[in-house]
């Protein structure tokens, strides 16, 4: 028995290398140094995606943070980011995460009552937001919202007439954190350093059905360990096209994106906009994709509803090509005995309908 | 203490517009202002569109003069004027249907393409600079208009509201220093007149154009016009804010006709 357990231990060692860092502005320090120039963000802009190196990203990160930090957020408070998954939401993420500060990540379509409680509950002090419809938002509750200092947006359509001094765009809070930097040069990385692994990273708050939302504290040592054993479990190439496409607000997506994002590292490509995603999905290649159920659910209903438009014959071909796939995967899946009249029939599914529909998803 | 009047962008000095035996237009005035939204309404066959065709130069006035920034306009082509800045949409949809929409609204662009045929053959570093340049304008469009992930449907394919948007995309990329709407938002259901009516305030917050608007719906124009000018006849009957127009016995008038005889 102690030989057994002796082991597996020593195969835990070889197989398993333990991780360069405990925090992940740490790791993410260590990954640009690592990688430079190799792309790390993927956005669509203007039609075109855009590539953001490692030392981009850095740059930005830490032009954001230092102005967070000029601008008086301190170690251990909150900072709440209300957008679509884009580079300026990871930017602040990884920016507040930093100064050693935690992030609050809001669901895009959340309303102002829910927004209020979480601000509120989580003493956020500043919010980082996308576009005038996250901001008009928070306007309408700012009276109950004490502690909030600044509110920063990304997307300056539709704000030219906004004067309210709360308010202050991205670029020039990046513009305030590049001034700072010249000032302090060694402020950012001193930061980094002070942030411990049982520092809290994240606050994710539950969906509140059953009472009100309730925080779950995500330390870095946490979500670290998460996205460790998924990395150990599941074999990633490095540099695998990662899309960012379910909210931070889940802490899936903290564990999935902000955090196993760079400790495979995968490069993280952002949709254009939220009703693009399959066909950036395709555009991209994208190999790894967190979908919750309801996303996988409309690629079925659309797929479905393609093929009610479809002839009669190629309909039951269809049919019959997904009969076979859905035996199939359910022995693979559930480990139940099947027929193996489908085994024999599924390489003939495979290539006549299962292929084509992966492909036609993008999901090659 | 007399308080300086800004020179108006546009200014339309007693025009009058004859088709055969019928006056269309008769001795109308108006100016419009930088930053402004004005609407001109009026029951079908007031002449309406008639005016809009006379200050984009479709239709030549017999008398008056029309100035646009101080020029005097009135007998200039319309081709001539587009390229002084006036853009405008139109009524239905002329729109090429076959392109996509990324291409109609670059299509907008070609006042301010320098290369010719020849240089475009070979395409050189100053075409596809200009190419880059010209994207990069129209894919802000785009976006301002909410429709860059549109951008390769065919026009054909998409709905009326959104071909309407097109049609607004291409007046825009134009860089028009006013724009000109014919009913923009005829045929609309309602959330697509909402979106318009919208990207209109839109426009007027972040280009700071003037704005000149013919349309049918009062709802929509009562909200979203600095100045209303209520035509009938061929005249001018009223003009004020969307409150004092709408008040005004005369428009009330005309658009429900005489309440006593």
């Amino acid at each position: 028995m102690t030989e057994m357990a002796t082991d597996v231990s020593q195969t835990r060692e070889e197989n398993f290398p333990s991780l360069e860092a405990t925090t992940i502005p740490k790791l993410f320090q260590i990954r640009v140094q690592q990688f430079g120039k190799r792309t790390f963000f993927r956005q669509k802009h203007k039609g075109v995606w855009q590539r953001f190196s490692y030392d981009q990203v850095y740059g930005r990160v830490k032009e954001f943070a230092l102005g967070l930090a000029k601008l008086g957020l301190q170690f251990g408070q909150t900072l709440a980011i209300s957008g679509e998954n884009e580079k300026e939401l990871f930017w602040a993420e990884y920016g507040v995460l930093a100064l050693g500060g935690k992030a609050v990540c809001l669901y895009p379509d959340m309303l102002p009552n829910e927004i209020k409680y979480i601000l509120q509950h989580s003493e956020a002090r500043f919010l980082v937001a996308e576009d005038q419809e996250q901001v008009d938002k928070i306007l309408a509750i700012r009276a109950e919202l004490p502690l909030i200092q600044k509110i920063i947006y990304w997307d300056p359509k539709g704000m030219w007439q906004y004067d309210d001094p709360m308010l202050m765009n991205f670029a020039e809070l990046l513009e305030i954190g590049r001034v700072f930097a010249r000032e302090n040069p060694d402020f950012f990385e001193a930061s980094i350093e002070k942030v411990k692994k049982d520092d809290i990273a994240v606050i994710s708050y539950t969906s509140g059905t059953t009472g009100l939302p309730k925080g779950v504290i995500l330390t870095h040592a946490n979500l670290l360990d998460n996205a460790y054993r998924v990395a150990m479990s599941v074999e990633f190439k490095p540099f695998s096209q990662y899309l960012s496409y379910i909210s931070p607000a889940w802490g899936t997506e903290q564990i999935c994106g902000v955090t196993l994002g760079l400790v495979v590292p995968f490069e993280l490509n952002f949709p254009e906009k939220p009703e693009t995603v399959l066909e950036n999905i395709r555009e991209l290649g994208a190999e790894i994709l967190v979908f919750g159920p309801r996303q996988w659910e409309s690629l079925v209903s659309m797929v479905q509803a393609h093929m009610l438009d479809a002839g009669p014959v190629r309909r039951r071909i269809y049919e019959v090509g997904m009969k076979v796939g859905k035996e199939v995967a359910r022995e693979r899946t559930e480990g139940q005995k099947i027929n193996p009249i489908w085994k024999v029939l599924f390489p003939l599914s495979d290539v006549v309908v299962l292929k084509a529909i992966r492909d036609n998803l993008g999901l090659k | 203490m007399v308080e300086s009047v800004p020179d108006p962008k546009m200014k339309v000095d007693r025009i009058s517009l004859l088709f055969k035996q019928v006056m269309a237009l008769t001795e109308i005035s108006l100016a419009i202002y930088d930053g402004e939204i004005v609407s001109i309404i009026g029951p079908n066959g007031a002449g309406k569109s008639s005016l809009l065709n006379c200050l984009n130069g479709f239709y030549k006035p017999q008398t008056g003069d029309i100035y646009f920034e101080d020029k005097r306009i009135t007998h200039l082509s319309c081709h001539k004027i587009a390229r002084m800045g006036i853009g405008r949409t139109f009524q239905g949809i002329q729109a090429f249907l076959g392109m996509s929409v990324l291409d109609n609204i670059l299509v907008g662009r070609h006042i301010h393409m320098k290369t010719n045929v020849f240089q475009s053959f070979l395409y050189w570093i100053w075409s596809i600079k200009e190419e880059v340049h010209h994207r990069d304008v129209a894919e802000d469009i785009l976006d301002f208009l909410e429709m860059a992930p549109m951008r390769d449907a065919i026009v054909g394919d998409i709905g009326y509201g959104l071909r309407k948007r097109v049609d607004l995309g291409r007046a825009l990329a134009m860089d028009p220093r006013i724009l000109l709407m014919d009913e923009p938002l005829a045929g609309m259901n309602v959330e697509e007149k909402e979106d318009m009516a919208r990207f209109i305030l839109d426009i007027k917050e972040f280009r700071k154009i003037p704005i000149v608007i013919v349309e049918h719906d009062m709802e929509v124009v009562m909200d979203i016009s600095d100045r209303v000018i209520a035509l009938d006849w061929g005249r001018v009957i009223s003009e004020g804010t969307p409150d004092e127009v709408r008040k005004d016995s005369k428009v009330i008038n005309a658009y429900l006709g005489e309440a006593e005889h």
